[in-house]
């Protein structure tokens, strides 16, 4: 693959993103030294005045973070429900109609590319504060995200697999029962877990932006009192709290694999009785329903919905919509240029955080790893970077440095460091041990194995990881924005404030516009660096 | 009365310009079991496919046992479809079900709404289901997933998926063409003796030229969308073989 005209328009390539990126710089003002001399500040202003964790508060703390766990099931699960009927709409050979199919699409394209905390605003904005506002902007966020997924998965079983049921004459209901539920499990469990993940982290944050709920209401308290060490403690809870999610997600997933191939022994039927299902099989299918039903029921008495509250502000709905109907034409311009700071703040931090991955990555991985202990640490270190909500990150960095641009750039390249080293180490460590024993039996160094043996092989994984972090980074740097950091986000809190609903609509339309845009670019890319991997 | 007749088939798709199908005529009478050789791209595929109307044809009349199928549909496709049993070159069984579960399947299209989206199938059902696995050897493995069968398994679950609708026509589409010599073998025993003693008309693509002469009782020879040879196995000479894939 590393042929000439290979190399030309890999150095062209990578020598365009430096000069964008350098661009971005000049264009938000952006001071390169600051950037790296926050980090001592940051780590200084934790030194002394978060730590000591403030452990003998944790209890009080354990609540919340309950809370907040039981909140991102609740939500995960509801919006999965829903997500698998829009899945469903969506998918040619259940839905024979185009136009539902088209106008479901549609639908969810736009409920997808409006980040979480903007879906919180609008919602806060109409109804209120409270937990129902909370999990209706989780739902929203989440079934714009899932119902493409699991629709991705779906179109590909039903081309393939339905087509013996099709032939025979089964009907809908049944074809989606006996054909399409068995085959999607798994990517139905795989995909709701990573969505269950990344709710506890969204709904850890929801109190931050005014829901009035769980964790980051009591984060946010306390920042504004500037009890940091009892914020040391939170964030330590929410860090636990994650990577036990993480885990258990995890143990859940592998659980689910091997389930199959455990129960799949050849034996004669027993008892001379015939059955379509074993009883034992069937026993273990409901206890799994059973178990799933009653977390579900557990957490929304836990929860507490506050459904007479929502319900009394029902009829105040209606009017407020009627407001949100109209467009500002006047901050058109204002909001593309606000959402081109928010784009190019997203743009360096992927960058940057790319290359600070790219070199974590080959440190870290098991196959290639030199030194374990630092295998581990960079491990530690990325797992704890990444189970801090970026909303988090941003007050706390505000709370040492200021706010500005930087602080926005710095809490996105650190999120973009952690998400994409750990896309990165899968994809190393996905590699043939065999590429490596071979080039060390021929004495070659750890630089060499790396350059000549690894790069080439990771290289298109690297890049679609990239077009998958790009459309992230950015609606995370439209996020912290809500909270001041810069770009279109500032801009929505603002309207927010003033009430300025025509603002606020014009605003949102543009993020979702640009946002599907680069939806489109980034699956663009990946396509192409598929295609030519 | 043939069961099937097929009159002036044509089949063009809106990607391509050629014909995949170019007046096709074929009448097959009940208990025929007819293989339509040719090489790949001759058209087997959507000649089989036009017969279900998994493919619906540009232009030609088809008459399934007097019907006229190519206006039909909703239920009334539906209930033609069950009429025909279709076995897939790449066996298409759903992985995570269990391979009785996967024979039953081939039930499903014949029961009433709510029988069929809760999986109520019938005793009978069951006992024609476990008598089907025992004729193709695989009692055994019914309550395995399909997913961790063989190749030639996985087919041999697919013969008695077809089996169970109680078919009157079998469509067979590249069988054995995933499949390694021996388990062909296997395979297409057990669909040529499952279809005799039932007297079951079948019709099955296969592009081996050797495997048809063997167990068909009428040879379709398919070159470039038109009927080029049709005749007994016997008929076939080395000179026909040689211009159909040529």
């Amino acid at each position: 693959m590393y042929d000439e005209r290979f190399r030309i328009k890999f150095g062209l390539s990578v020598f365009a993103v430096a000069i964008v990126v350098v661009a971005c710089f000049f264009y938000l003002r952006l001071d390169a030294i600051a950037i790296f001399t926050v980090a001592p500040a940051f780590l200084s202003f934790i030194a002394t005045e978060f730590m000591p964790p403030a452990l003998d508060n944790a209890s009080a703390f354990l609540l919340p973070a309950l809370f907040t766990v039981a909140f991102a099931v609740v939500s995960t699960l509801i919006s999965a429900f829903f997500s698998f009927i829009f899945a469903l709409m969506m998918t040619e050979a259940i839905m024979p109609y185009w136009t539902v199919r088209f106008s479901v699409r549609f639908v969810m394209t736009f409920v997808r590319n409006i980040p979480v905390v903007i879906w919180a605003v609008m919602m806060v904005l109409i109804f209120g504060v409270g937990s129902m506002v909370g999990l209706m902007a989780l739902i929203m966020a989440t079934t714009g995200f899932l119902s493409r997924s699991y629709a991705e998965s779906i179109n590909e079983i039903a081309v393939r697999k339905l087509e013996p049921m099709r032939a025979s004459g089964v009907g809908k209901l049944a074809m989606i029962r006996h054909g399409l539920l068995p085959e999607f499990a798994p990517a139905w469990v795989n995909w709701t877990l990573f969505s269950f993940e990344l709710n506890v982290r969204a709904s850890a944050v929801l109190g931050l932006v005014g829901v009035g709920i769980g964790m980051g209401l009591t984060i946010q308290t306390r920042l504004t009192f500037r009890r940091f060490q009892d914020v040391a403690t939170m964030v330590l809870i929410l860090i636990i709290v994650v990577l036990a999610t993480e885990f258990i997600a995890n143990w859940m997933r592998n659980r689910f694999m091997n389930n199959v191939n455990a129960a799949s022994s050849a034996a004669p039927p027993k008892n001379n009785v015939l059955r379509v299902v074993p009883l034992h099989a069937l026993i273990k299918k409901w206890f799994a329903i059973v178990v799933i039903v009653s977390v579900f029921v557990l957490c929304i008495f836990y929860i507490d919905l506050d459904v007479a509250r929502f319900v009394g502000r029902l009829n105040r709905a209606p009017d407020i919509l009627r407001q949100l109907m109209r467009i500002d034409i006047g901050i058109i311009t204002t909001g593309l240029r606000q959402f081109s700071i928010s784009f190019a703040m997203g743009l360096v931090g992927l960058v940057l955080g790319g290359l600070l991955a790219f070199m974590l990555a080959f440190l870290a991985a098991d196959n290639i790893a030199p030194f374990k202990p630092l295998a581990m640490a960079i491990k530690g270190f990325v797992s704890i970077v990444r189970a801090v909500p970026s909303l988090i990150f941003i007050l706390m960095i505000v709370a040492a440095v200021g706010l500005g641009y930087t602080a926005g750039v710095v809490v996105l390249i650190l999120s973009s460091m952690g998400y994409l080293t750990k896309a990165f180490v899968g994809t190393i460590e996905e590699q043939h041990r065999g590429i490596i024993t071979a080039m060390r039996a021929t004495g070659a160094g750890w630089w060499q194995i790396v350059l000549h043996g690894l790069l080439p092989a990771v290289l298109t994984g690297f890049f679609a990881w990239l077009a998958i972090r790009m459309e992230t980074s950015v609606a995370e740097s439209v996020t912290l924005g809500v909270v001041g950091a810069g770009g279109i986000g500032t801009l929505i809190s603002r309207a927010e404030r003033n009430r300025d609903f025509a603002a606020l609509t014009t605003l949102i339309l543009i993020i979702v516009i640009c946002m599907a845009a680069l939806e489109w670019g980034s699956n663009y890319l990946r396509r192409r660096v598929v295609a030519r991997g | 009365m043939a069961l099937l007749e097929i009159r002036g088939l044509v089949k063009k798709f809106p990607q391509s310009d050629a014909e995949v199908l170019h007046g096709i005529d074929l009448n097959i009478e009940a208990g025929e079991f007819v293989v339509v050789i040719g090489p790949s791209g001759a058209g087997k595929t959507t000649l089989v496919r036009c017969i279900n109307r998994l493919i619906d044809p540009t232009a030609g009349e088809i008459f399934f046992d007097g019907q006229f199928t190519l206006g039909l549909r909703g239920n009334r496709l539906r209930k033609l479809r069950a009429q025909m049993g279709m076995i897939f070159q790449d066996y298409n069984l759903i992985y995570r079900s269990n391979v009785m579960q996967n024979v039953l399947h081939g039930r499903l299209g014949q029961m009433p709404f709510y029988r069929s989206a809760l999986g109520l199938y019938a005793r009978d059902d069951l006992q024609q289901a476990y008598d089907l696995l025992t004729a193709v050897g695989l009692t055994d493995f019914m309550h395995v997933k399909a997913q961790t069968l063989s190749g030639g398994q996985m087919q041999r679950v697919g013969i008695c998926r077809a089996m169970m609708q109680n078919p009157k026509l079998l469509l067979a589409d590249e069988p054995i063409s995933s499949l390694d010599p021996a388990s062909a073998k296997v395979v297409l025993d057990q669909i040529k003796s499952l279809t005799a003693a039932r007297g079951l008309t079948s019709i099955v693509n296969l592009h081996q030229v050797e495997f048809a002469k063997q167990y068909a009782s009428r040879i379709v020879g398919l070159r470039r969308g038109q009927i080029v040879f049709d005749g007994t196995p016997d008929a076939l000479t080395g000179d026909v073989t040689n211009y159909i894939y040529s």
